[in-house]
């Protein structure tokens, strides 16, 4: 792959073009990984804010028209809505498991079905979260399956 | 339409587990009487009874999300389902006698095994599901 770095002295805000014949997935992660990198959300712990990195996160959760963001083992309250976060983390690696959880593929450990056709995830904090049958096909399609 | 054809196909892998199930134990149950004088009779019975009986499998299907409490009424209220369902069909074709308890348990027991066998078909599909997207898990993760 050719990489080229333009330096420019304009005032314009700094911009990445991906020229290529196709998006393959080493493309596509390299696209999700720069994303991610930016992305910062904002989560209240013990009244105080703070600025967590989505790489950090292991999944959202919306319970009691509240969103929690679970960390490896802390637990702080967002005040953006799950449908707002399912759009700011669109392309990464985040993906919605069901109504009310949006997950990281990064921190599942592995998946096994669960009761009535539903899969659940094992995550490398130990903590489990169940897939919802109806989303198991975006996970699929998030792995190229 | 995906959501459709995997409706479809769901409901026809219930009716060939079913079929199968409900044909062996047909066969190894019904006199040989019996199965001479009304075998066409009875190969239809058991396909018309293994269609009602896949149909039953739109009571665990949902478009809604359902917690596991609801899921596992959903459950309950298809096993119950199918035994009302088989036994009155059963009945009504005279394959046996309600006032017979041994052969209403042996009924009741037959049920229950295909129940299970059609759990057990249903989790080994997913097992396969879930071990290829382990699979591609660790090969996204490696990346």
């Amino acid at each position: 792959m050719k990489i080229i770095i333009e330096e420019t002295n304009g005032e314009d805000e700094d911009e990445i073009i991906v020229r290529c014949r196709q998006l393959d997935e080493q493309l596509l992660q390299l696209i999700y990984n720069m994303r991610m990198k930016d992305e910062k959300i904002a989560g209240m712990y013990m009244n105080k804010i703070y600025l967590i990195n989505p790489r950090e996160i292991y999944y959202f959760e919306a319970v009691d028209n509240k969103v929690f963001i679970y960390g490896k083992d802390q637990v702080y309250e967002s005040k953006q809505k799950l449908y707002e976060i399912e759009t700011k983390f669109e392309n990464t690696d985040f993906f919605r498991a069901s109504k009310s959880v949006i997950l990281n593929v990064a921190k599942i450990k592995n998946i096994t079905p669960a009761f009535n056709g539903r899969f659940e995830a094992l995550l490398f904090n130990g903590e489990k979260v169940i897939i919802s049958r109806q989303y198991v096909s975006v996970l699929k399609q998030k792995l190229g399956l | 339409m995906d959501k459709i054809r995997r409706i479809i196909s769901s409901l026809f892998l219930r009716f060939c587990i079913v079929y199968t199930c409900i044909s062996m134990i047909a066969l190894l149950t019904v006199s040989e009487r019996h199965l001479i004088s009304q075998n066409i009779r009875m190969m239809y019975g058991i396909m018309i009874l293994s269609v009602i009986c896949a149909f039953g499998d739109l009571i665990e299907m949902s478009c809604r999300e359902v917690s596991k409490r609801a899921a596992l009424i959903r459950s309950i209220l298809h096993y119950l389902y199918i035994n009302i369902v088989v036994v009155s069909f059963g009945i009504y074709e005279e394959w046996f006698d309600y006032r017979n308890l041994m052969q209403m348990g042996l009924n009741f027991l037959s049920i229950a095994v295909i129940y299970w066998i059609n759990s057990a078909v249903s989790y080994r599909i997913d097992r396969k599901e879930a071990d290829q997207i382990n699979k591609r898990l660790r090969e996204y993760q490696k990346k």
